[in-house]
């Protein structure tokens, strides 16, 4: 399990890392922006884009983890990411806490052990140690019945995990949770291959071949249609061409697991299982009888029909072919600055695979690139992933758009020479936040903001909303929590997982200075020596560097606690108690009308009980009913109260 | 500093202790549970003429609280109990 989980996780990491390559030479759309790459309403992309590069080549570890990080979580907004994203969907962290199973690899000196023995544990007396150890080794090897079940079945050939998740039956029941089998990841190679050509229309990238059996007739298969809804169907839609049937000719379908069934063939156009075929086509349908896990259904053969039965099965020869996994390239075209194009295309790769980075063309000496466009091809499909201006660190010229965002004087000839970093400057020092970290902890819910920070890019005042995507980089608990990310346009949290070292890279180790609660920092010998006041001079200091040593953050203490917090949430305990807390328990019973029974064993009539609505006979009974149970709730509610409180604090009672 | 510090190592030290936990993802019929619970009371939707159902709610949950309440009151006793020098043998 642990394998094919590795292995999701590899195929998800290549795509997402062909994506980030992607992202690179096209970093725009690529990023699932939009075509306007250097618009207001692309401020990410204008980031991304114009700093990227410079701010990770030359600002600090803490700008490059910060800038990565965040570009990774960009990118992965591609569409390839997205495709793989659907079908993965969340893949589970790797927990790095060491397994409680491992601690018997922790060595333990036989002398501290002394003579303490294993307690026998009895399956009864929780209330001891022994029931307790028991009780817990029991806990333990259920959570790991899976692999204990894989790794003795394995032994003996069995595919656990198969027999269990192969089954629709078994594999969202009870028996998968006695079993513990994780069904999530299972055949999800097939899964991502089935989900990721699903842009592949058949009959275009295989065509159409002539029955050999009848050379003048000739079909040609427009559209498969599985049913998602009930797996046990399939359909396809298809043209043909040749003699008339007249109703002798019927039509086979071969599912993904090499079955061929038949049940119906229809006519002309209409509803099929699934899709609606264009008039002038064909439809069949079938019924595999079991559930096919991935269904492709196939149109293989023409079979003889007369009198109300059925021929044998002509040859089986598939009168029609469709590859369902086509070999893909991406062409990658650009244009340049004189008008001129060229391309570049790379190896054939399989969809749901890795996604090789564009091999584009190289830019001629003395031209620039003006256009870029990324496209993914074969299987009959022309997918568009890009298509944008290039970015502005491969110009010598402005594009348009690009001084609406930019700070007065800075444009792509300005960043060829100087450097072009985007900057959060703490106005009181001067410096950048990103050697002063703690100084500017809180800086985005500083109410003097605009005044205590501002906002650079290549060394010019910028508007500071370019800055908010720094707005919880530079947030202690944010950070410590592992949430550093904003929405670059408003600064809201946006959710998303950090680096566990980006918070000691960003805070560094020099010692943070002691901050009033207005964000000022405090001044330990400012203004004491302007009159002669030697306790001032002593203490003051004194009483600055016990503050500093004694008095903590209170946002340290709330990310410290926000981290047991977090620890807490990723255990059993943690996630069950998360789980009853999610239930919500809120039945809704207000209504009047009873309980309705329909059909009642067949008669064709239905039973109506308990209406107790306005102007219905019961309705007076219920008023009644409702002031009875109510005394009755509330005095055997306050009677059991009593009882448990008194035996709370040891009181007995007479039927005990 | 020193008190982070200090708060610090020990927010660690549980973290490190609840991290050796086993990890479990609870099943989906128990994260569905509320869903199916209510579900259920749906089918009598039609019954909440003959009583004041929000009040008989109220009664169960906090005669449940109160004996879970206590239950865990005296679960952390036990446990209060196995530690050494403290109330155990």
């Amino acid at each position: 399990m642990r394998l094919r989980a590795l292995a999701s996780g590899s195929i998800v990491a290549g795509i997402l890392a062909a994506a980030m390559a992607l992202g690179v030479a096209a970093p725009a759309d690529a990023a699932g922006l939009g075509s306007d790459a250097f618009g207001d309403s692309n401020l990410l992309n204008y980031r991304s884009t114009l700093t990227g590069a410079a701010l990770y080549a030359q600002n600090s570890t803490a700008a490059k983890t910060a800038w990565g990080s965040n570009y990774v979580a960009n990118v992965t907004k591609s569409a390839a990411a997205a495709r793989a994203g659907a079908v993965y969907g969340n893949i589970e962290s790797v927990p790095d806490a060491i397994p409680i199973r491992q601690m018997g690899d922790i060595p333990v000196s036989p002398k501290l052990l002394g003579n303490w023995k294993a307690p026998r544990f009895t399956g009864v007396g929780l209330n001891k140690p022994s029931g307790v150890v028991g009780a817990t080794v029991a806990m333990t090897a259920f959570q790991y019945r899976a692999d204990i079940a894989n790794g003795v079945t394995s032994w003996l050939g069995i595919d656990a995990t198969g027999a269990v998740c192969g089954s629709s039956w078994a594999s969202s029941g009870f028996v998968n949770f006695i079993t513990g089998q994780d069904c999530n990841a299972f055949d999800a190679s097939q899964a991502a291959k089935d989900a990721a050509n699903q842009d592949v229309v058949p009959g275009v990238s295989g065509g159409k071949v002539c029955d050999p059996a009848a050379p003048a007739y000739c079909i040609t298969l427009e559209r498969i249609a599985t049913y998602p809804p009930n797996p046990n169907y399939g359909g396809l839609c298809f043209a043909e061409t040749g003699p008339a049937s007249s109703g002798t000719g019927r039509f086979a379908l071969a599912f993904s697991d090499g079955v061929v069934d038949y049940t119906s063939s229809g006519g002309d156009g209409g509803q099929n299982l699934g899709a609606t075929c264009p008039a002038g086509q064909l439809w069949v349908n079938g019924y595999r009888g079991a559930s096919m896990p991935y269904a492709r259904a196939q149109l293989v053969t023409r079979y003889g029909f007369a009198n109300g039965a059925r021929d044998a099965w002509a040859a089986s020869t598939p009168v029609v072919t469709s590859d369902g996994d086509p070999d893909r390239q991406l062409l990658c075209t650009y244009t340049f600055s004189d008008g001129t194009s060229a391309n570049g295309v790379t190896t054939s790769f399989k969809d749901g695979e890795a996604m090789p980075a564009p091999l584009c063309p190289v830019v001629p000496s003395g031209l620039t690139a003006k256009h870029i466009k990324v496209e993914e091809i074969g299987g009959g499909v022309d997918n568009v992933l890009t298509d944008q201006d290039a970015a502005p660190d491969t110009l010598t010229t402005v594009p348009d758009g690009f001084t609406a965002n930019a700070p007065a004087g800075v444009d792509a000839t300005y960043c060829q020479t100087n450097v072009c970093l985007l900057d959060l400057i703490d106005v009181k020092s001067n410096d950048t936040c990103f050697d002063e970290a703690a100084t500017c902890d809180g800086w985005f819910s500083d109410p003097n903001r605009d005044a205590d920070y501002k906002c650079t890019y290549g060394g010019k005042d910028a508007d500071m909303q370019q800055c908010y995507m720094y707005a919880h980089v530079f947030n202690t608990s944010k950070r410590l929590a592992g949430d550093a990310y904003a929405d670059p346009k408003t600064g809201e949290d946006v959710g998303g997982e950090t680096g566990p070292d980006l918070d000691t890279q960003t805070m560094g180790n020099s010692p943070a200075p002691a901050i009033n609660p207005d964000g000022s920092i405090i001044s330990c010998l400012g203004g004491t020596y302007a009159a002669f006041n030697p306790l001032q001079w002593v203490l003051r200091p004194i009483q600055c560097a016990a503050e500093w040593a004694a008095v903590p953050r209170p946002a340290v203490i709330e990310a410290d606690i926000q981290g047991v917090q977090h620890s807490w949430d990723q255990t059993a305990p943690g996630k069950l108690a998360n789980a009853v807390a999610g239930w919500n328990l809120q039945p809704v019973m207000t209504g009047c009308a009873g309980y309705t029974w329909p059909n009642v064993y067949g008669s064709g009539k239905s039973l109506t009980m308990g209406n107790a609505c306005p102007g219905q006979p019961l309705a007076a009974l219920a008023v009644w009913s409702v002031r009875i149970t109510d005394v009755l709730a509330v005095v055997g509610g306050g009677l059991a109260l009593v009882r448990i409180g008194s035996r709370a604090f040891g009181q007995e009672g007479p039927d005990r | 500093m020193i008190v982070e510090y200090l708060v610090g190592l020990g927010c660690t030290i549980v973290s490190w202790l609840t991290s050796l936990l086993p990890s479990w993802d609870a099943p989906s019929w128990f994260t569905g549970f509320g869903a199916s619970f209510n579900g259920f009371f749906a089918n009598f939707d039609g019954f909440g003429a003959w009583a004041d159902w929000t009040l008989i709610g109220a009664v169960l949950t906090a005669v449940l609280g109160s004996w879970l309440a206590v239950a865990a009151v005296r679960l952390l006793l036990f446990v209060y109990r196995l530690l050494p020098f403290t109330g155990g043998s």
